[in-house]
């Protein structure tokens, strides 16, 4: 166990990785920007938004750093371990956005957890796929939302998600299905050796 | 490696069915410019269509950019004993990405240039020149970030920054200076404007200046060097940028008039924008018959011998003298507002602050000479909120209303005497 965590560079690049999403809900709380948008001309944006990257990038890595001979063997129930690890890091996640956003009363504070948890699914869900590129896929779906998930009036519309209120059903039933479906296909889609995908 | 080969190892392979396929997304959700928001002219039409993706070109220019050169390192090429110059070698894996940028910026450009049916000029392209420009800055920075760090890590961490750094350099509160060096030009160009250079160069040497510190700190060996050259030209880079900008508003320099002009007519002559030409003759009737009905008046008003359209001045106005006036000409609403606009200027009076109420009779007055009798009322009770200025127009209609009935002679004395007592600071207007 202690092995293979060091492998996975728990301790080091996930702590990390919890960390920095800290760090970012402390720094941005709800600080917005107005930032430039296709379909109107501009919309206001919370910050916090972007503090969910530096997790998804940092599980990422560790969920990457396989030693594809030695977990191979079986010995290990590896993916069940890579289960708990996504597991883990969201759960430390959550349990920061609500005590810090509880704390300092800031709703997009809060919503930065469950934001977390929809993202690092969704990266799961294409990771299958696209190999380590996932880790772009956050980034691509905050931008998306940034540039046009807003109509003129400035509400986000429901399918973004990330800036919809922490009661809104929907965006909760989107979140919890795309963490499934993202454990899911990590855990049953047939896994590439690191090296035979071109990176 | 040829280019086939080259393109299909490249991350642009997979990068690019995303970055277009926004680009398309933005082309086919968006309407076009409508015309009286471009009047034809290129650099509107350039500069508001590139505003919606400086922030996103340049996050996948700095994304990309540590893609490649993690590639490099992880199948040792980048190690590997020099057969070319680490510079070529960079390069090739950084052309295709650049041309993936390059077409992100000028595809939707493209695009809306033939929708608004207007024609690109070689000044219409400063702007996508400039960004360009700091494309392979961004890319230069991501290419030595994925040198060094874990490009799982730098590439989300990297691209992420670039996008809300750039694009929320608007609306950096009071500080201003950010807006004019983030590589994301400040405001849409209205008609006649250009940016300057002055304008567009804190925005390549920011970002340009960081690039070539990290670049030179990828080449260059000698440790003491290795460290102190790049600083320093990182902090020259950033500070004198910001030192330019330092004492700017929230708009950045541009140049007014990039518009040749075309003129007709005599008494006065009227001069618009080449490509609005069209209307020249209409709008030069309009004019004139305005000059023509004051004159019928018997009242001596100002004339000018030219009237220029103040249109190519964009946000900025310039100053009228006597013999030229700068006035909204091509783009007035109709024959109505235009003669409203040029009798408005024709009865200002030479002071400071006139009274208000004789002003107001003035121009009732002079409005029914020159058939704007309509729109003068419409602007005027716009204006009204309190029911005092609701009452005053009523009194005000009334004596204009008498003073007409009167002969052309008391007229004119009636006009010149309230034109001085609205003046002279102690006004008493009155019919007499």
């Amino acid at each position: 166990m202690l092995w293979w965590s060091t492998a996975r560079q728990l301790h080091t690049v996930l702590a990390g990785g919890v960390a920095a999403f800290l760090l970012l809900l402390l720094l941005f709380q709800e600080s917005t920007a107005q930032l430039p948008s296709f379909f109107a001309s501009s919309a206001s944006v919370v910050l916090i938004l972007a503090a969910p990257v530096p997790l998804c990038a940092a599980l990422m890595l560790c969920l990457e750093s396989r030693l594809p001979s030695a977990e191979d063997t079986g010995v290990r129930p590896i993916r069940l371990l890579d289960t708990g690890v996504v597991l883990a890091a969201l759960a430390s996640a959550l349990f920061l956005s609500l005590t810090v956003g509880m704390l300092l009363d800031s709703s997009p504070v809060l919503e930065a957890g469950r934001n977390s948890v929809f993202l690092v699914g969704l990266m799961l869900c294409v990771r299958p796929l696209a190999g380590s590129r996932a880790v772009m896929v956050p980034v691509c779906w905050i931008v998306v939302v940034a540039l046009m998930g807003y109509d003129r009036f400035g509400h986000a519309h429901p399918w973004t998600v990330l800036p919809r209120p922490l009661t809104d059903v929907y965006a909760l039933a989107i979140t919890t299905f795309t963490l499934v479906a993202g454990l899911a296909l990590q855990t049953y889609a047939a896994r590439h050796e690191s090296g035979r995908i071109a990176p | 490696m040829s280019v086939p080969v080259r393109l299909r190892t490249s991350s642009v392979l997979w990068a690019a069915p995303i970055a277009l396929g926004l680009v398309a997304v933005y082309y086919f959700g968006n309407p076009p410019l409508k015309e009286s928001e471009h009047h034809g002219y290129a650099p509107t039409v350039v500069s508001w269509t590139m505003s919606s993706f400086y922030a996103l070109t340049y996050a996948v220019a700095a994304g990309l950019g540590v893609w490649e050169s993690a590639r490099l390192r992880h199948y040792g090429v980048w190690q590997s004993a020099p057969v070319r110059s680490r510079i070529r070698v960079a390069a090739d894996a950084l052309v295709p990405v650049l041309l993936l940028t390059w077409s992100m910026l000028l595809l939707p450009l493209i695009a809306a240039l033939y929708q608004a049916g207007a024609v690109p000029t070689v000044n219409s392209l400063r702007l996508p020149a400039m960004a360009m420009t700091v494309c392979v800055a961004h890319l230069v920075i991501g290419f030595c970030a994925g040198l060094v760090l874990p490009r799982i890590l730098a590439a989300p961490i990297l691209a992420v920054s670039v996008f809300f750094l750039v694009a929320s350099s608007w609306s950096s509160g009071y500080t201003i200076w950010p807006r004019h060096i983030s590589g994301q030009f400040p405001v849409e160009l209205m008609y006649g404007e250009l940016p300057t250079l002055h304008s567009l160069a804190p925005h390549v040497m920011f970002t340009g200046s960081i690039a070539l510190a990290a670049a030179l700190c990828t080449l260059l060996r000698n440790f003491t060097t290795r460290i102190a050259l790049p600083l320093t030209l990182a902090l020259t880079g950033t500070f004198i940028p910001s030192s330019m900008v330092h004492d700017w508003g929230p708009n950045p320099k541009l140049s007014t008039g990039n518009v040749s002009m075309s003129c007709q007519g005599k008494n006065p002559t009227v001069c618009v924008p080449q490509p609005l030409s069209s209307e020249l003759p209409r709008v030069q009737a309009e004019a004139a018959s305005v000059f023509a009905a004051l004159s019928k008046t018997g009242v001596d008003f100002a004339k000018p011998a030219e009237l220029q359209d103040s249109i190519v001045g964009g946000r900025f106005s310039y100053r009228s003298t006597e013999s030229t006036w700068w006035l909204r000409l091509t783009d007035a609403t109709n024959g109505e507002t235009l003669r409203y606009s040029v009798m408005r200027k024709a009865i200002a009076l030479p002071c400071d602050r006139p009274d208000g109420e004789a002003v107001q009779r003035l121009t009732l007055w002079a409005s029914a000479a020159t058939d704007t009798e309509g729109f003068a009322l419409q602007r005027q009770q716009e204006e009204l909120v309190t029911e005092v200025e609701k009452q005053t127009l009523r009194k005000s209609r009334a004596a204009v209303r008498q003073i007409h009935a009167r002969s052309h002679k008391d007229q004119t004395t009636w006009y010149q005497e309230t034109s001085e007592k609205a003046c002279s600071g102690t006004s008493e207007v009155g019919s007499h």
